[in-house]
């Protein structure tokens, strides 16, 4: 979105869905840093060796996705509040054709990368490169990089259009 | 073999004509009239994103005109 200041400046700024893209993206990011943080620490202090390694991963994982869920409704609401206060004009959080449109497209993108990320973790484990432990949460590394190739993609679609 | 030969060609507006002549309405006027956020007729008016028929009817219905008037199909060379 461009707009003029009052000396005749052309400056661009983020529309309102560009930015929760963005906070979407950062959110993400944070998320899985400190997922990754945590599996990384039970992997140094071995605990993720035997069994009750693959119990600890199938936990975190679902520990990940509720808190996820969880994060994301609590951004999403603190956003649209800070956004109301900040830009001082209450615009309601719709979702029409066109975001409609760039979602599925974003979709597309985070199954296609997601559905190679799993081949590449199935050939790790026929290979035997990696332990099966290490196998999943190499699944999950690839969640995190679609979501985040998903995100910039809607970035991207949002700024040139289509 | 039958060669087929795609039309190519690229939908014009004009919305914002359209807009200043029905007493200088607003995107956000627009917007909120055919339901959809003030990026998206922003879009449209940049023949960024082409609407829907749906949405191109009912912006067609907010200005009281046929959709041959506020969008058109110009076929390149």
């Amino acid at each position: 979105m461009t707009k003029i200041k009052r000396d005749g400046r052309k400056i661009t700024t983020m529309s309102q869905q560009e930015r929760r893209v963005g906070v979407s993206l950062i959110t993400t990011l944070i998320m899985f840093g400190v997922f990754g943080f945590y599996m990384l620490g039970f992997y140094q202090d071995g605990a993720m060796d035997g069994s009750d390694g693959y119990r600890l991963i199938g936990k975190s994982f679902f520990i990940l996705v509720g808190g996820g869920i969880v994060v994301s409704i609590v951004v999403h609401i603190l956003f649209t509040i800070i956004h109301s206060i900040v830009t001082k004009d209450y615009e309601p959080m719709m979702n029409d054709e066109r975001d409609k449109l760039f979602d599925l497209k974003s979709m597309q993108i985070i199954l296609l990368v997601f559905s190679f990320g799993f081949m590449v973790s199935m050939g790790v484990l026929a290979l035997d490169v990696l332990a099966p432990g290490l196998v999943f949460l190499l699944i999950i590394f690839f969640m995190f990089i679609a979501n985040v190739i998903g995100d910039v993609v809607k970035l991207f679609l949002y700024r040139g259009g289509i | 073999m039958v060669k087929r030969e795609m039309i190519k060609g690229q939908i014009t507006n004009n919305i914002r004509r359209l807009r200043f002549d029905h007493d200088e309405m607003t995107q956000k006027q627009l917007a909120e009239k055919t339901g959809v956020s003030r990026q998206t007729i922003v879009a449209i008016e940049k023949a960024k994103y082409s609407p829907s028929l749906e949405l191109a009817f009912q912006i067609a219905h907010v200005f009281g005109c046929s959709l041959g008037d506020v969008f058109s199909y110009e076929i390149g060379d």
